[in-house]
Formats: structure tokens, sequence, C-alpha cells
């Protein structure tokens, strides 16, 4: 049970940090191409809302008349995930000094994408051994069962006799 | 009580056998549709409408075969129509791997498109000869799936509303951000060129990773169909070497409910192991 709910977990959290890296990834693009972050953050919630969940695209979207400041503040307070949480606090410290955020925006990307790259590999590594293991436990029982019901028949009928 | 379990299994057998061969007359219908709409690249022609037809007429076959197998059985074809009521349960989760697919398969196309795109754009071309001269010259789903959606440019709509259509249409997803920023960056009079120069690495590393996932799906699905596999191929073995052995099984009446134990366990082991393989 323990295990399966382990399985669960990570599969939440690749599921949000997929989210995320594609919200983060609109977001720089935009960034990129010379928006503000308030116009950028908005376009990249709407090209995102058809691949994300609405309860994601919930904790980012602006409550009425927030500024981007309260609204990264509060990301970075609620945001699930504490490590990806910390990124809103550094893009909120250097848009309220009026610095750039289109580098903190890549380099969270990046780290997004190193993250989920570590993750695949992990994934990976671990992968063959689970599957021996379940293989054998999904998969040896029907073959012992279809083997050995006709035999047992016949050893009973052996007996009987 | 004998008689109603052996009724049970078989109609459960029935079940197996009209799921196995929606699923078969999908697999199959879907790949052939595939490769026509890529080979005659008709443009408007939804592949996605022309599978859901497909995909009605598999399931009216596997209905027609159920109620012929629930006649020779039971003597009731009308327990094959009970299948009518079932299957489309089946139906929505075919249509979105369907859609996936679909999905795909233009996002795999649509990085060359997009490098084919930079490289005449650096060459000197405007952004609409660019895209009208790679949709109409290139041969592939992105370029032909595009190429319906920029005929409405020559009608008199905007470049970006084309543009804004054929993503919407489309659903994709990380080209879908791709494309939405060359709308806004076409829209803006703003250079598209370096825009283009960060947007390939961005989809180059996600296709990369789906391509990995893919592989280690495919080569646990690999695994999984040999490893259900093995359990009756020894049966039939046995079943060919020792006929007396099945004999005595059809006799004393554990041949079916075996079978669908059997199954039954394959089935959660197949689901299980699909679960444990995916990386989302």
């Amino acid at each position: 049970m323990a295990s399966f709910r382990f399985c669960l977990k990570s599969k939440f959290r690749r599921r949000d940090r997929k989210q995320l890296l594609h919200f983060v990834d609109a977001l720089l693009l935009h960034l990129e191409a010379g928006y503000d972050l308030a116009y950028a953050w908005s376009a990249a919630l709407e090209v995102t809302e058809s691949s994300a969940n609405p309860e994601f695209l919930n904790s980012l979207r602006p409550t009425a008349e927030q500024g981007m400041a309260d609204l990264l503040v509060r990301i970075a307070k609620s945001y699930p995930n504490p490590d990806h949480g910390l990124w809103f606090w550094v893009i909120r410290e250097l848009y309220s000094q009026g610095a750039g955020v289109a580098e903190p925006v890549r380099a969270m990307a990046a780290a997004l994408r190193r993250e989920a790259a570590r993750d695949l590999d992990e994934h990976c590594r671990a992968l063959p051994g689970r599957l021996n293991l379940l293989l054998l436990l999904f998969f040896l029982p029907p073959t012992l069962l279809l083997l050995f019901v006709p035999l047992l028949q016949s050893m009973i009928r052996a007996f009987s006799d | 009580m004998r008689t109603i379990l052996t009724q049970v299994s078989l109609f459960l057998l029935v079940a197996v056998l009209a799921s196995g061969l929606i699923a078969l007359l999908s697999w199959g219908g879907g790949r052939l549709i595939s490769i026509a709409v890529t080979r005659s690249a008709r443009p408007g022609f939804s592949s996605l409408k022309a599978q859901s037809w497909f995909l009605a007429g598999a399931m009216l076959l596997a209905m027609a075969t159920s109620c012929v197998f629930c006649g020779a059985m039971f003597g009731r074809p009308a327990f094959g129509l009970g299948f009518g009521f079932l299957l489309p349960a089946a139906l929505p989760r075919l249509l979105g791997w369907w859609h996936w697919k679909e999905r795909r398969r233009l996002e795999k196309s649509a990085l060359v498109f997009l490098y084919a795109l930079q490289g005449l754009l650096r060459a000197g071309l405007s952004l609409p000869t660019a895209l009208f001269h790679l949709a109409r010259q290139m041969d592939s789903p992105f370029a032909s799936a595009l190429h319906s959606s920029l005929r409405r440019f020559e009608e008199g709509k905007a470049l970006p509303t084309c543009l804004a259509q054929f993503r919407l249409k489309s659903d994709l997803r990380l080209t879908g951000i791709c494309l939405r920023l060359l709308e806004l960056t076409y829209r803006n009079g703003l250079a598209v060129v370096p825009m283009l120069e960060r947007v390939i690495p961005v989809l180059e590393s996600e296709r990369e990773a789906e391509d990995r996932v893919l592989g280690v799906r495919k080569s646990t699905a690999g695994q999984i169909a040999i490893s259900s596999a093995i359990p009756w191929v020894l049966w039939g073995c046995l079943s060919v070497f020792q006929p007396e052995m099945r004999e005595q099984m059809i006799a004393s009446g554990t041949l079916l409910p075996v079978f669908l134990l059997a199954l039954l366990i394959e089935g959660i082991g197949v689901w299980v192991l699909w679960q444990v393989s995916a990386f989302v």
C-alpha cells in the first residue's frame, strides 16, 4: 500500500512538474520575444490552458486587482513543492527591483528540465527490476494454473481409482 | 450450478473475444487510415473523423460477431447486443488514444518544418511566403495539416488568424505554444528568426524526452506480449502431447473457469505493468 501511495505521489509530482515546465517555457518564450512579465504571464496561462489541469492554472491565476508582485508572493507561499516555490521568490525579488526576469525564468526552465531528465534516468534504471518482479508475480501463476490443474486432476483421478 | 457457471464463463469469453476483435480492428484500421491520410494529404481531410467512422464500423462488426457467437453457444443471438451497451464505454479511451497519436504525428514532423522555416526566413523570405512554400512543398503531416488551414489566407483571412485556427484545431502542446508565439511575433512586427532560434532547442529537448519514454513503453509492451503468450503456448503444447488431460478438463467443466482465472490474473498484470512503466 505504501509503495502504491509512493507511485501515485511520484506520478502527481511528475505531472505537476510537467505542467509547470510547459508554463515556464511559454512564459520564457514570451519574455524573450520582448513582452513584459504581466502580459507574458497571462499569455502563457492562456496557451497552456488546453494541456494543464484547472487546479494548477487557478493557482497561477491572479485574483482581481492583484499585482504581479503580490501574485508571485502568493504562489511562492502556497506552491506545493517548496523547491519550485523558491523560484517564484527569486522572480518576485528581481521584478520588484526592476531587474530583467528572463534570466531567472530561463534558469528555472533549465533546472526543471534537468530535474525531469534525472527523474527519467532514474525511472529507466529502476524499471527492469520492477518489471521482472511484476512479470513473475502476474504471469507465473497463470502458467502454473494452466499446467498443474490438469496434472492435479489426473493425480486425483489416479488416487481415487 | 455448473451449467450457470459454464454459461457465465462462455459469456465472459465472448466478451474477451469481442474486445480483442475491436482492439485489433481499431489498431489495423487506424494504421491504414493514417498511411492513407499521409499519402493522399487531401486538404481539409480530418484523419480523426475518418478514424471515428472506422471505429463505429469496427464496433458494429464486433457486435455482429458477438451475436453470432452467442447464437451458436446459447441459441440466443440477442445476448450479443448487450455488448452494444458495454462497448461505448471503451470509445472515449480509444478516441483519446487516436487523438494522442494524431497529435504526436504532427508534433514529430513540426520540428523539421520549423527548421526549414528558419532556413527560408534566414534566406530572406517573408513569413507568409515561407509558410506557404513549405506547406505546399513539404511531404509531412504537419505541412499538409497547415496547408489546409492556410487556404483561408488566400480567401482573405489574416495570417495570425489562420495560424490560431490551425493551433486550436490541432490541439498541439509545446508546438502549439510556439505557433502562438509565431502569431504574436508576426502580429507585432517583431523578428521571427531569433524567436525560432530559441524555440527549436526547447522543442528538440522535449521531443528527445518523449521519444525515450516511448521507447521504454514499447519495450515494456513487447515484454508483456511475450510473457502473456507463454502460459497459453505451454498449455497448447500440453494439450497436443497429452490430449487426454485436455479432454479430462473439458469433461470435468474446469477448463473455462481455469482459462478465465488465468486471463483475469494476466489482465490485472498487464494493467499494473503498464501503469508502472508510465512516465507522466
